[in-house]
């Protein structure tokens, strides 16, 4: 499949969708008209019915031709403008500029002809019954329709009743003429803004103020174009949304990010500047004589662009026209835009002036001409590519050497070997100072790290200084390269890694052979091989843990206190990071589970590592489900009182009722050293006669135990 | 278990997995003492798993980034969202 029909088969797929999304009855009713069956069949086989009909030339044709000629001409509009999808609003409004006032009528008889559907948001699947219910839910200025190109292409050729044109053929002999790289420089400018910190949008796709606040005070962005036939207000902007509209920087996971290799930059010019065209076809946040607009309505700027377009393509060969011929027809049938333009219609054609000579003719989607009465304008290169089909006439010849490289690491580019390919690589690893007949870069660790981010090497980067420089690279800046790139190989951060632990080495020895780890982070633990699904055949699984979930109690202590083991499948690598500071592994039993063991010295190192004892403490809660062993803590803790070693000896009382009164009673009492236990004392060697004594008092006879034999 | 059985290619080796993580791995056991050196960076650091491999506590990736970023180093970053190639 080549890369149209890939196209043309996303769009199946959307028309698909969409009819998925229709009521039995409404899909019945769109189907009598589009494929007129002869048979009852059942939906699905409707809808393959309609999809494969899409794609037939001969049955789309009598279809167009049962169009009303508003309907035709909506078709005919996104059939030469080469869009598949537009906004009802917008639509409606170009129709009114080609005379016709029907308003929703056509938009609302192409859908019900099957010839068109409607765009439905990626949330909801509620069917729909009627296409005027999914209008207001949507609302007409942002409801979008979509036709498969296969079928707006049938419509290119319809009469568009466009107003006679008040041209002028002109003999030029000298234009001016754009390089088309001015709007690819300032959407790289954006890529290099987006790149330092993705931004966020607002539900309607705008910038919140303190970005916007970034763009507006950029200076580069807001810098004087190369070949200035008109000031801009707020370049920014267009710039900011042509980025998004060519995929230089995209919306990914919710952020608005800089995509690493846009396909934009691996274009030729002629190609890129047709993308870049195309982008101002859904521009919505900006005006060419206000500037940035921050409604969250879509604006005008589509309805009004589209008409002069279409003007300018009807030109006769050798003919130009004037800015006010093209915007008088337009203010007169456009329905909002003489009331945004407050009804001075001379600010229509400064409007217009504006769009062609500050985007148009950068971008060569026009010629423009300065004549004694004013500008003159036909369509340029890019503009007959896009609008008559033309095939892009080849790049000249490129200059290889365009780029003076300074020993400070700033650098010269002069424009006329830029292609998009070297602005897209220059961009990743260098910032862009200024705009000019000759631009300026400059390179410091921060760029050339994100160049290293953004899937370049240092030989790539060295390489590609050296092919287009016009002297030697200076060795400061080859030093510095190298400085920054060898910095960079030192650490390594794994964002979100998957970890395979292994009961044994020689498993993750034998996974590391086999290519299944990529690095080896301890003995039994390794980084499986990125970028690929895990292969499940290779492994048998004995655990599965997320990491950022909470730590589970996963070892069990034995009746000593201080050995215990590993319930594996509930551990986690952050106790591995545990054990590694405070335990001695045992050795390990074959089929049994991992055993460590706590030692003073295992412990001694832990707390010189930072891991004290409250922490032991709520470690072995956490870990083990129980307090601390007084075993683990007696070593933890050792004791500040020490040990006394006495020779006392053992009365035995045989009773605990006549323990409790020796030790209550005063005279024997005093004479007590301490009790061992509920019938026992100890005593002094040289008390025991006064304890007899005592004894003697109250009854109690003193009987020696007989003395072992030795 | 039996290691003999695990190291025959085409056997299917027993293992745990750990989905997720986010470590730093250094060149040398000094350049990881010289990190855990700095406070900010240290109390980001849930352990280490080896001397020159630091483990960091969950969600704290972009802090962990901003602190070697601010002390100098240009980490080579892998798998982080947004990236498509490192």
């Amino acid at each position: 499949m080549n890369e149209s029909e890939a196209t043309a088969d996303v769009w199946l797929t959307q028309a698909r969708a969409a009819f998925e999304r229709y009521s039995e009855p409404l899909l019945r009713q769109v189907m009598q008209i589009f494929l007129k069956p002869r048979n009852q069949w059942p939906p699905e086989e409707l809808i393959d019915r309609g999809l494969s009909t899409l794609t037939n030339a001969a049955i789309i044709d009598r279809r167009l031709k049962e169009l009303s000629p508003a309907a035709q001409k909506i078709m005919a509009v996104l059939g030469i403008t080469g869009q598949p999808t537009g906004r009802v609003g917008h639509l409606i409004a170009i129709l009114a500029t080609l005379g016709h006032a029907e308003g929703l009528t056509p938009v609302l008889e192409l859908l019900n002809s099957g010839l068109a559907q409607p765009v439905f948001p990626a949330e909801g699947d509620a069917p729909i019954t009627e296409f005027e219910q999914w209008l207001s839910l949507g609302a007409i200025d942002r409801a979008r329709i979509f036709a498969h190109p296969a079928v707006t292409r049938r419509a290119t050729e319809t009469e568009l009743g466009l107003p006679e044109l008040k041209t002028r053929k002109l003999d030029v002999k000298s234009r001016p003429i754009s390089d088309g790289l001015e709007w690819l420089l300032r959407t790289a400018a954006v890529w290099v803004h987006v790149a330092a910190a993705p931004l966020r949008l607002t539900q309607y796709g705008q910038l919140f103020k303190r970005d916007l606040q970034k763009f507006q005070t950029d200076e580069l962005l807001a810098s004087p174009f190369a070949e200035q036939l008109t000031p801009l207000p707020d370049p920014w902007s267009p710039a900011f949304e042509l980025a998004q509209s060519v995929g230089i920087v995209a919306m990914r996971d919710g952020e608005l990010r800089a995509d690493s290799q846009p396909a934009v930059w691996a274009a030729p010019l002629s190609t890129a500047l047709s993308d870049l065209a195309k982008g101002l076809f859904d521009l919505r946040n900006w005006d060419p004589l206000t500037g940035q607009t921050s409604s969250d309505d879509p604006g005008l700027f589509p309805s009004i662009f589209v008409p002069i377009l279409l003007m300018l393509r009807s030109l006769p060969e050798g003919h130009w026209i004037p800015a006010d011929s093209l915007a008088e027809p337009v203010y007169a049938r456009h329905p909002a835009w003489s009331s945004m333009l407050k009804r001075k219609p001379e600010q229509a054609t400064a409007w217009v002036e504006k769009l062609l000579l500050g985007i148009g003719f950068p971008l060569k989607l026009v010629d423009a001409v300065q004549e004694s009465d004013g500008w003159f304008y036909r369509l340029g290169d890019t503009g007959r590519q896009l609008l008559l089909g033309e095939v892009a006439r080849p790049a000249d010849v490129e200059l290889m050497q365009t780029l003076i490289v300074q020993p400070n690491g700033e650098m010269v580019i002069f424009r006329l070997g830029l292609t998009p390919e070297i602005i897209g690589r220059l961009t990743r690893f260098a910032n862009w100072k200024t705009f000019g007949s000759a631009c300026t870069m400059e390179m410091n660790a921060e760029s050339v790290y994100r160049g290293l981010e953004n899937a370049l090497t240092q030989t790539d980067i060295q390489r590609l200084l050296e092919q287009h420089s016009t002297r030697a690279l200076p060795a400061t800046v080859i030093d510095s390269l190298q400085r920054w790139s060898s910095k960079r190989e030192r650490i390594t951060l794994w964002a979100s890694a998957t970890l395979f632990e292994f009961t044994a080495a020689e498993d993750l020895d034998s996974a590391f052979s086999r290519g299944l780890v990529s690095v080896k982070v301890t003995d039994r633990i390794g980084i499986a091989a990125t970028g690929e699904e895990i292969d499940y055949k290779h492994f048998r699984l004995i655990g599965n843990r997320d990491y950022e979930a909470r730590p589970q109690k996963c070892l069990s202590f034995d009746e000593n206190g201080v050995t215990f083991s590993i319930d594996t499948a509930q551990s986690d690598l952050v106790l591995e990071a545990e054990l590694v500071q405070i335990a001695e592994p045992l050795p390990v039993v074959p089929g049994g589970a991992r055993r460590f063991r706590l030692t003073p010295e295992s412990l001694k190192a832990g707390q010189q590592r930072g891991f004290n004892i409250s922490e032991l403490e709520q470690w072995a809660i956490d870990r083990s489900g129980d307090s601390l062993s007084a075993a683990a803590r007696l070593i933890a803790r050792g004791s500040s009182m020490p040990a006394l070693c006495a020779k006392l000896l053992v009365v035995r009382f045989g009773s605990e009722a006549v323990t409790d009164g020796v030790l209550q009673y005063p005279p024997t009492a005093e004479l007590i050293a301490d009790r061992l236990g509920p019938d026992a004392v100890v005593i002094d060697e040289d008390r025991i006669d006064a304890l007899t004594d005592a004894l003697a008092a109250v009854g109690i006879t003193m009987q020696q135990e007989a003395s072992p034999v030795h | 278990m039996d290691a003999t059985f695990s190291r025959n290619p085409g056997t299917r080796l027993q293992v745990k997995l750990h989905r997720r993580v986010c470590l730093v791995l250094t060149d040398d056991a000094v350049l990881a003492e010289e990190l855990l050196a700095r406070k900010k960076l240290a109390a980001d650091v849930a352990g280490r798993l080896t001397d020159r491999v630091l483990l960091i506590r969950p969600g704290r990736v972009e802090s962990v980034l901003d602190e070697l970023r601010k002390a100098g180093h240009t980490p080579q970053v892998v798998g982080r969202t947004g990236n498509k190639t490192e």
